[in-house]
């Protein structure tokens, strides 16, 4: 496959039993920038969601509203690969916008365990 | 190629340490946040009863008088997780602080007093409770300083 690839995420596992928790959203040093390339390819390997829901995310400013990817709720047997293309539509799930970022939306106890890869073109 | 959005911030790893970064050289802002650790779950039988950060990933301070610490452990059964403090790399070690419980907080270590205490060099120590298997899942964060020195602008002298 072709194209710059950068990894979202290594393969990461976050277990949470903290109490009022909500989830996790990616430390912004961890965040992509998209912003020079046409077409990503996200390939999404999930271990496991316990209890929680992995969203890939994307926003073309710094501050604005995310718009979600894919959304994941339980663990997969094969990586999910999808593709974002610059020129969908604005606000569609498959637009490719400025930044990536990966957040976890959870309630009460929950595991999560996977790894993003990104191929920019 | 693509770019991480703040360059400086790359993550030291246990392998592969961030030098410039963990001694606290170069930059420092409030967005100089390090990412001394970041997220690492461990899941580990009762037979080990201690782990501790290998030495290249801790810090060295040695210019600093204070670090800001964000803790974060979203989960700990069996264990207790040190952060600990040092004026050499052989040691004595002492107790900065001591996690038993989850909890999102943010500590200062100070060698000008306070309860959490830093001498030179930092790193976390987790230590099974001896007769179960343990988890934990945590992450540090650390800054040089303290976030009223960053709050403070100083004039620069020509």
């Amino acid at each position: 496959m072709a194209g710059t690839t950068i990894e979202l995420q290594p393969r990461i596992v976050i277990k949470c039993t903290m109490a009022g928790n909500t989830g996790e959203i990616q430390d912004v040093d961890g965040w992509v920038d998209t912003s020079r390339y046409r077409v990503a390819t996200a390939i999404s390997e999930v271990d496991m969601v316990d209890n929680c829901e992995l969203d890939l995310e994307g926003c073309d400013v710094m501050g604005g509203a995310f718009m979600t990817h894919a959304a994941f709720t339980q663990a997969l047997a094969a990586a999910c690969v999808i593709t974002l293309n610059r020129n969908a539509p604005y606000g569609a799930p498959e637009h490719l916008s400025n930044l990536m970022r990966w957040k976890i939306v959870a309630s009460g106890n929950w595991t999560a365990s996977f790894r993003i890869t990104l191929v920019l073109k | 190629m693509a770019n991480r959005l703040v360059q400086q911030l790359r993550t030291p790893s246990i392998g592969k340490p961030d030098s410039s970064a963990a001694t606290g050289e170069g930059e420092s802002t409030l967005e100089a946040l390090l990412n001394f650790q970041p997220y690492l779950t461990l899941l580990v039988p009762a037979t080990i009863t201690e782990l501790i950060l290998a030495c290249k990933g801790w810090i060295d301070g040695k210019d600093n008088v204070a670090y800001t610490m964000e803790a974060q452990v979203l989960h700990i059964q069996n264990v207790t997780l040190h952060v600990e403090s040092a004026p050499d790399r052989e040691g004595p070690w002492l107790d900065a602080i001591a996690f038993t419980a989850t909890t999102k907080t943010m500590v200062v270590l100070s060698s000008e007093g306070g309860s959490a205490k830093f001498s030179r060099f930092i790193r976390w120590r987790a230590e099974g409770d001896g007769a179960n298997p343990w988890e934990i899942c945590f992450r540090l964060k650390t800054m040089p300083g303290t976030t009223l020195d960053r709050a403070v602008q100083k004039p620069r002298v020509a």
